[in-house]
């Protein structure tokens, strides 16, 4: 408290520095009434502005269907002269159309008329080589056909020769062909008839051996065969009284043959 | 004391099979006594009474009853099982006399059997069957580590070389007479 008194009291001693503090307050105020003044008249000068700021809307707003208006009007004058303009053109188009199509008629009919006149000369011509081309083939068929008989005859008669020649071959080679031929027949037989008895006789020792073979086998396999029935029919029939009799008689048949002695 | 126990058990018993299976019932009859019952001791009425209930064959209940007063009153509710183990134990102790038979035998004659093996071969042996049907007839037997068999085949092969010869004429003369 003492320290900002001395402080005080210093400053307020400066003079310079007095004036300033003054001049500072001076301009704070005037700021102040300022910021008052401002916010007064922007009030009011709001109040002011609306109607003109309507005022111009409004005649601008004016001016603006006006342009409109005057721009559908001149819309409206171009479309109908267009339309105008359009029409005669199509109809001329059409005209010309028409001329041009019947040009196109005749034109066509001149083409399809010549093109005709050229076929039919066409078709004159190509009758007239087919009928020199067919006399022409005509008398070349009947030369083929002579020349055809001709040869045909002479061919006969080369045949007819041939033929003769080659039976009378072919008798010579029957007959010469069956002489060999009985005599291979004759040999073949004698052969066959040796070699078949050989083989006969070797096949009969042969089936004489595979049958004591087959006897010696059939003998132990019946003996076999009767053990092997046996056994299951005792097993299947015999009572269990004999069962007990026969084991107890295994038994004792042991001990007969000294099974059950002690060791000594 | 249980080694008297299992000569009781012994005198009527002949097979393995019948000394385990007889044990059990013992077993079974005891619990039945001493824990449904609730019985100090075996009475007469009380091995009706188990006979009925537990639906045994007569072979049974004749071996149950056969036995004396004296081996039940060794058995206490505290020992049963004690005993009773001990006596398994001691049963498999017991000698075997093993036999291959070909058909399930009945009782009566497996105590034959066994009645005889007893009384030609030794007194203290248990026979121990086992079936086989290939056998045939007859009996194969293991004594002193050693297999013998009289079954079928023993008796076969006695008489083979005659059986042989009777058949083959037998044979020869039907192929003779066959045409």
């Amino acid at each position: 408290m003492d320290t900002m008194q001395s402080l005080w009291s210093d400053v307020l001693s400066d003079p310079v520095i007095v004036v300033f503090f003054g001049v500072l307050t001076f301009v704070v105020c005037i700021l102040i009434v300022l910021m008052v003044m401002v916010l007064k008249l922007g009030t009011r000068l709001q109040y002011l502005a609306t109607p003109i700021f309507d005022k111009t809307v409004k005649e601008a707003q004016e001016k603006a269907e006006h342009i409109l208006v005057e721009a559908r009007e001149q819309g409206r004058a171009i479309q109908m002269s267009a339309q105008t303009k359009a029409d005669a053109f199509f109809a001329n188009n059409k005209v010309e159309d028409e001329k041009f199509r019947l040009a196109q008629v005749a034109h066509l009919e001149e083409i399809t008329s010549h093109a005709k006149s050229l076929l039919q000369e066409q078709v004159t011509a190509v009758s007239q080589i087919s009928h020199m081309v067919t006399v022409e083939l005509k008398q070349q068929v009947q030369s083929a056909e002579k020349t055809i008989s001709d040869s045909s005859e002479t061919m006969r008669a080369l045949f007819a020769e041939e033929d003769a020649r080659l039976k009378s071959l072919f008798s010579t080679i029957e007959s010469d062909t069956k002489k060999e031929y009985q005599g291979l027949v004759e040999q073949t037989k004698k052969r066959v008839a040796d070699e078949l008895s050989k083989e006969i006789e070797a096949a009969r020792d042969a089936v004489a051996a595979y049958r004591l073979e087959q006897f010696a086998l059939v003998d132990s396999e019946i003996v076999r065969l009767v053990e092997d029935t046996a056994r299951v029919v005792f097993s299947k029939t015999l009572t269990l009284d004999t069962h007990r009799d026969i084991v107890l008689a295994g038994l004792a048949e042991a001990k007969r043959q000294g099974v059950f002695k002690a060791p000594s | 004391m249980t080694s008297e126990l299992l000569r009781t058990i012994l005198q009527s018993t002949y097979s393995r099979s019948d000394l385990a299976y007889r044990i059990s019932v013992i077993r079974e009859l005891l619990e039945f006594t001493f824990y449904t019952r609730r019985q100090a001791s075996v009475q007469s009425e009380t091995i009706d009474a188990f006979l009925s209930e537990s639906k045994r064959s007569p072979a049974e209940g004749f071996f149950i009853r056969a036995l004396p007063h004296s081996f039940f009153a060794t058995f206490t509710p505290e020992n049963i099982y004690t005993i009773l183990d001990t006596l398994t134990k001691e049963s498999k102790q017991v000698r075997t006399f093993s036999l291959t038979v070909p058909v399930v035998l009945g009782q009566a004659d497996v105590d034959a059997i066994g009645g005889w093996v007893r009384q030609e071969v030794a007194p203290d042996l248990l026979v121990d069957i086992d079936i086989d049907p290939r056998i045939g007839a007859g009996c194969r037997f293991v004594w002193d580590n050693r297999r013998h068999n009289y079954s079928f085949e023993h008796y076969v092969a006695e008489t083979h070389a005659t059986l042989t010869k009777e058949l083959l004429g037998t044979v020869r003369e039907c192929s003779h007479r066959t045409p």
